[in-house]
C-alpha cells in the first residue's frame, strides 16, 4: 500500500482565481524519499502544503496511508504528519526542549514521557541534551536550529514527513553533514518523506524518486538514475548540466 | 515651612490615591485593549476603525474628557468619572501596540504552528500573543506614564491625587506646593516606567525568572503602595485641620458637637477665595463634631452638578453666577432680587437649598493702572469702547454670559481678550502686558498699588452675593443646616478681602486664612454686621 497518493489533484488560489497545480498524479511508497524538484513558481511548495491541507484542493484527492485527507479533520491530519520548514522556523520564545515537545504537548502526552522523548530526539539529531535542552533558538547556529526542526517533526514518529527546503539556507559543509545524518535517520526510522528542493544535487543525493515540476505540472517522475540518464525534456537536461560539470571537475581534480 | 510639612503629611494619602486611580485605569484599559485587539484580529477593516475611534478619543483634551464624564455618569464626582476618563485616555498606546504586536508575527512561525497541528486559538495564545508581548509591554509603559501624568487633572472632578498640590498651588500662587506635586507625579511615572522596562527587557532577552520576579515584586510594591488609599480615611487630613482649628474648650457650653459622627463632603471652586471658604465650611463642620472630606479646586459646573446629585453636601457659590449661568438671565437686577430669584430657582429647579448669604459680594470689575487710566481720561467701562486694548481675565469669565453682556452693553468689541489664570492677571496688568483686567472685587490685591476700578454705571455685571448651598439630600439634615446658618452674614467685603490677601500676598495657606476668618466670624455677633440691603 502506498503511503501517499495524489490523484488528479488541482489547486486554484487567489482572487482572481489562478490555477497553481494541474491534475497532479503522484505516489510515494512507504519508507520512500520523494523529492519535489522545480524552479520557484513551479508549484512544488503548494503541492507539499496541499498534502497536510494548509492549501485546499480544488479538485482531485489525496490519500495518506490509504485515507482520503478530505475526510480527516485538518488539525488531526497535521498532528499525524511531520513538518520541517525552511530555516527551521523554531518558536523563538520557547526553549529547544519546548520546541521539540510542541506536538506531544498538543497531543496531551504526559510531561515525563515527553521529556524523555525530547532527550532521545536530541541524541538522534546529534545534539547534547544537557547542553541544548534549555537554550533558546536565538543562540543556536543555523545547522543546529535545523537539527532541532527535524527533531520537532519526528518526535511522535509520524509515518509521513513533509519537508520544505529543509537544508536550503545552510552553508555547504553544514548542509552535507545534515543531509547525511538525515538519510541515516530516515533509514533507521523508516518514515516516508516528501522533500521540496530547488537544488538538483540535493534531489539526486537524497531521493529514492524525484518528481520534477514545471508550471504546476509534473513533467517527469523517476529514480535519480532514470532522470539523469533519460531527462524528459531540454529543460531537465539543462538542470542536469551543473551537477554533471561539477562531477567532471571533481574527477579531474581528484582523479 | 508649615506649608511644606503640611504637604508631606498629605503625601502618603494623595500618593496612594493617585497610584490607585492610575493603576485601575491602566489595568482596565489593558483588559479592554486586549479584548478589542482579539475581536478585530481577523477583521482588518474593524482594526482600522477601532484604532481610529480610540485615536480620536485621545485627541480630546484630558481636562475636557474628565469634565464630560461627570454628566455622562449622572453627575457623580470623584473616583468614578476620573477612572472612566483615564481608562479611555490610557487605551490608545495599549490598543495600538497590541494590534501591531499581534499583526507583526513572522508569518513563517504562524505557518509552522499551523503545519505542526495548532488550532487558530492555540496559534494566537501560544505563539502570536507571547511573541507580541514585549511590544504590548512597551505600550503598557507609554500608557502608564501618560496616565500617571493625566491623573493630576483628576482633581478637577473631585478625585484625590497629586493634582491637589498642583491645582491648589497654582491657585494660591504657591509654587513650592505646585512643584511638590509635579515632582512626585514625575517620580511616580519614572519609577513605574523603569520597573516595567526591567520586565520588558527580561521578556525580550527571554530571562523568564527575572521577568517573573520583577513582575511579582512590582505587583507587591503596588499593592503595598495603594493600601494607604484603601484605609477608611487617612488621619492626616483630620490632624492637619485639628492643628489649625481653635481650641474647643471655649465653646464647651454650646452643646459642642451637634454633628458628632456625621460625615460631609465639602467642595470648592478653583480660586483662592472659594478654596478659603471651602476650608472655612469644613472647619466649621468639624468644630461641630463632623468628619469632612474636601473636594478642593473643582470645575465650577462640575461642582454644581455634584451638589445637585448629592455627591457634594455643600459649597459656596455666588448669586450672580446662578443668575447668569444657570438661569441664563441677562437683564440687570438689584442685589436683593438676584439673591431671592436665584434662591427660589435653585430650590424649584434643582432642589438645592441656599442656607443664606455669607454677607459679602464678590463682583466682577474691570480694573486699570491708575496712571494709565488717568492719562487717557478713562473712568468708566464705557470709556474703553473703541480702544484696541488687551484685557486679561480668567479663562472662565470670557466664556460666561456676563462678559458677553458687558461687551455688548458697552460696545467693547475692539478689546482683545487675553485669558489667563487669575493669579497672573495682576502681574500682566502691572507690567503693562495688558491694559485692563477683569478682577474680583474681594481680591486682596485690589487695594495694592495704583489701581482703579472702572465704573459699571449701567450695571452690566450682576451682583455676586456669596451664598452657601446645600444639596437636596443634605438640606433635609436639620442639624447640618442649623450649624451652617452660623456662617450666614458673618463676613463683610473687607474681611473677605483681608482673608484673600493673606493667601494672595502674604502667601499663607488657604487653611490658615480660613482659620483667621473662622475666628473672626466667631468673635463678631451677627447684629454687628452691616445689614444686607
Amino acid at each position: 500500500m502506498s503511503s501517499l497518493r495524489l490523484d488528479c489533484a488541482s489547486v486554484t488560489l487567489g482572487d482572481p482565481p489562478t490555477p497553481i497545480l494541474h491534475d497532479i498524479d503522484l505516489e510515494a511508497e512507504s519508507g520512500e524519499i520523494l523529492a519535489l524538484l522545480g524552479a520557484s513558481g513551479s508549484g512544488k511548495t503548494t503541492l507539499l502544503r496541499s498534502i497536510n491541507r494548509l492549501v485546499p484542493l480544488t479538485t482531485g484527492r489525496i490519500e495518506v496511508a490509504g485515507r482520503n485527507t478530505a475526510e480527516i479533520e485538518p488539525v488531526a491530519l497535521r498532528l499525524s504528519i511531520g513538518y520541517v520548514l525552511q530555516g527551521a522556523a523554531l518558536f523563538p520564545h520557547w526553549t529547544v526542549a519546548e520546541n521539540i515537545g510542541t506536538v506531544p504537548r498538543l497531543l496531551g502526552w504526559d510531561s515525563e514521557r515527553t521529556s524523555g522523548r525530547i532527550n532521545e530526539m536530541l541524541e538522534l539529531v546529534r545534539l547534547d541534551p544537557a547542553e541544548f535542552r534549555d537554550r533558546f533558538p536565538g543562540s543556536l547556529s543555523g545547522g543546529q536550529q535545523q537539527r532541532v526542526g527535524v527533531a520537532r517533526a519526528l518526535i511522535t514518529e509520524p509515518s509521513l514527513v513533509l519537508m520544505d527546503e529543509p537544508f536550503g539556507a545552510l552553508d555547504p559543509l553544514t548542509r552535507e553533514g545534515l543531509q547525511a545524518d538525515f538519510l541515516a535517520l530516515q533509514q533507521d526510522l523508516g518514515f516516508t518523506a516528501v522533500v521540496v528542493t530547488h537544488d538538483i544535487s540535493e534531489a539526486l543525493l537524497l531521493a529514492d524518486r524525484i518528481a520534477i515540476l514545471s508550471h504546476g505540472r509534473v513533467v517527469q517522475v523517476g529514480t535519480p538514475v532514470e532522470i539523469s540518464k533519460t531527462p524528459a525534456n531540454a529543460e531537465i537536461e539543462e538542470l542536469l548540466t551543473t551537477p554533471r560539470r561539477q562531477a567532471e571537475t571533481w574527477r579531474e581534480l581528484l582523479g | 515651612m508649615t506649608e511644606l510639612s503640611q504637604n508631606w503629611r498629605d503625601l502618603p494619602n494623595l500618593l496612594s490615591w493617585h497610584l490607585l486611580l492610575s493603576l485601575c485605569a491602566v489595568v482596565t484599559a489593558s483588559i479592554v485593549a486586549l479584548g478589542i485587539a482579539l475581536l478585530v484580529d481577523r477583521r482588518p477593516r474593524w482594526k482600522h476603525l477601532s484604532l481610529a475611534v480610540v485615536g480620536v478619543m485621545q485627541t480630546i483634551p484630558g481636562l475636557a474628557l474628565l469634565a464630560l464624564m461627570v454628566p455622562l455618569l449622572g453627575g457623580t464626582i470623584g473616583f468614578a468619572p476620573a477612572f472612566a476618563a483615564l481608562t479611555v485616555y490610557a487605551l490608545l498606546p495599549l490598543l495600538q501596540n497590541t494590534v501591531t504586536g499581534l499583526s507583526g508575527t513572522d508569518p513563517r512561525l504562524v505557518e509552522a504552528a499551523r503545519g505542526l497541528g495548532m488550532g487558530e486559538r492555540q496559534i494566537l495564545f501560544q505563539v502570536r500573543f507571547p511573541l507580541a508581548f514585549p511590544v504590548i509591554l512597551a505600550g503598557l509603559r507609554t500608557s502608564t506614564v501618560w496616565t500617571v501624568g493625566t491623573t493630576t487633572l483628576a482633581t478637577a472632578v473631585g478625585a484625590s491625587g497629586l493634582g491637589t498640590y498642583i491645582f491648589t498651588g497654582l491657585q494660591t500662587r504657591n509654587h513650592a506646593t505646585t512643584l511638590f506635586g509635579c515632582f512626585f507625579a514625575a517620580m511616580l511615572a519614572i519609577v513605574l516606567d523603569q520597573a516595567l522596562r526591567v520586565i520588558e527587557n527580561a521578556v525580550r532577552s527571554r530571562r523568564r525568572a527575572v521577568a517573573g520576579a520583577a513582575g511579582a515584586a512590582l505587583a507587591l510594591a503596588l499593592m503595598a503602595a495603594t493600601a494607604g488609599a484603601l484605609w477608611p480615611r487617612s488621619s492626616a487630613d483630620v490632624e492637619a485641620r485639628a492643628e489649625t482649628a481653635p481650641v474647643e474648650a471655649e465653646s464647651a457650653q454650646e452643646s459642642a458637637h451637634p454633628l458628632a459622627g456625621q460625615h460631609f463632603t465639602v467642595g470648592s471652586k478653583a480660586f483662592v477665595e472659594n478654596l478659603i471658604l471651602g476650608e472655612l465650611v469644613g472647619m466649621h463642620l468639624e468644630a461641630s463634631g463632623a468628619t469632612v472630606e474636601d473636594r478642593p479646586s473643582m470645575g465650577s459646573t462640575i461642582l454644581f452638578d455634584a451638589l445637585r446629585q448629592n455627591a457634594v453636601d455643600c459649597y459656596v457659590d455666588y448669586s450672580g453666577t446662578v443668575w447668569a449661568t444657570l438661569m441664563k438671565r441677562d437683564e440687570p437686577a438689584s442685589r436683593m432680587r438676584t439673591r431671592i430669584e436665584s434662591t427660589s430657582f435653585l430650590l424649584e429647579e434643582h432642589g438645592v437649598v441656599s442656607v443664606g448669604a455669607l454677607g459679602f459680594e464678590n463682583n466682577y470689575a474691570i480694573v486699570m493702572r491708575g496712571e494709565h487710566a488717568r492719562g487717557l481720561g478713562i473712568r468708566t467701562i464705557a470709556d474703553l469702547s473703541g480702544r484696541d486694548f488687551d484685557i486679561a481675565g480668567d479663562p472662565e469669565v470670557f466664556g460666561r454670559p456676563e462678559w458677553e453682556r458687558v461687551r455688548d452693553i458697552y460696545s467693547l468689541q475692539s478689546l482683545a481678550t487675553r485669558p489667563m489664570q487669575t493669579i497672573y492677571t495682576w502681574d500682566a496688568l502691572h507690567e503693562g502686558q495688558v491694559d485692563a483686567s477683569i478682577a474680583y472685587t474681594t481680591d486682596g490685591r485690589i487695594a495694592e498699588g495704583d489701581l482703579v476700578i472702572l465704573d459699571d454705571n449701567r450695571q452690566a455685571f450682576p451682583p455676586y452675593d456669596a451664598i452657601l448651598l446645600v444639596s437636596p439630600e443634605a438640606s433635609k439634615n436639620g442639624a447640618l443646616v442649623e450649624v451652617l446658618v452660623d456662617l450666614v452674614n458673618r463676613i463683610d467685603d473687607r474681611t473677605m478681602r483681608v482673608a484673600n490677601r493673606l493667601v494672595e500676598i502674604d502667601r499663607e495657606s488657604p487653611q490658615r486664612a480660613a482659620r483667621w476668618l473662622w475666628e473672626r466670624t466667631r468673635l463678631k455677633a451677627p447684629e454687628q454686621e452691616p445689614a444686607v440691603p
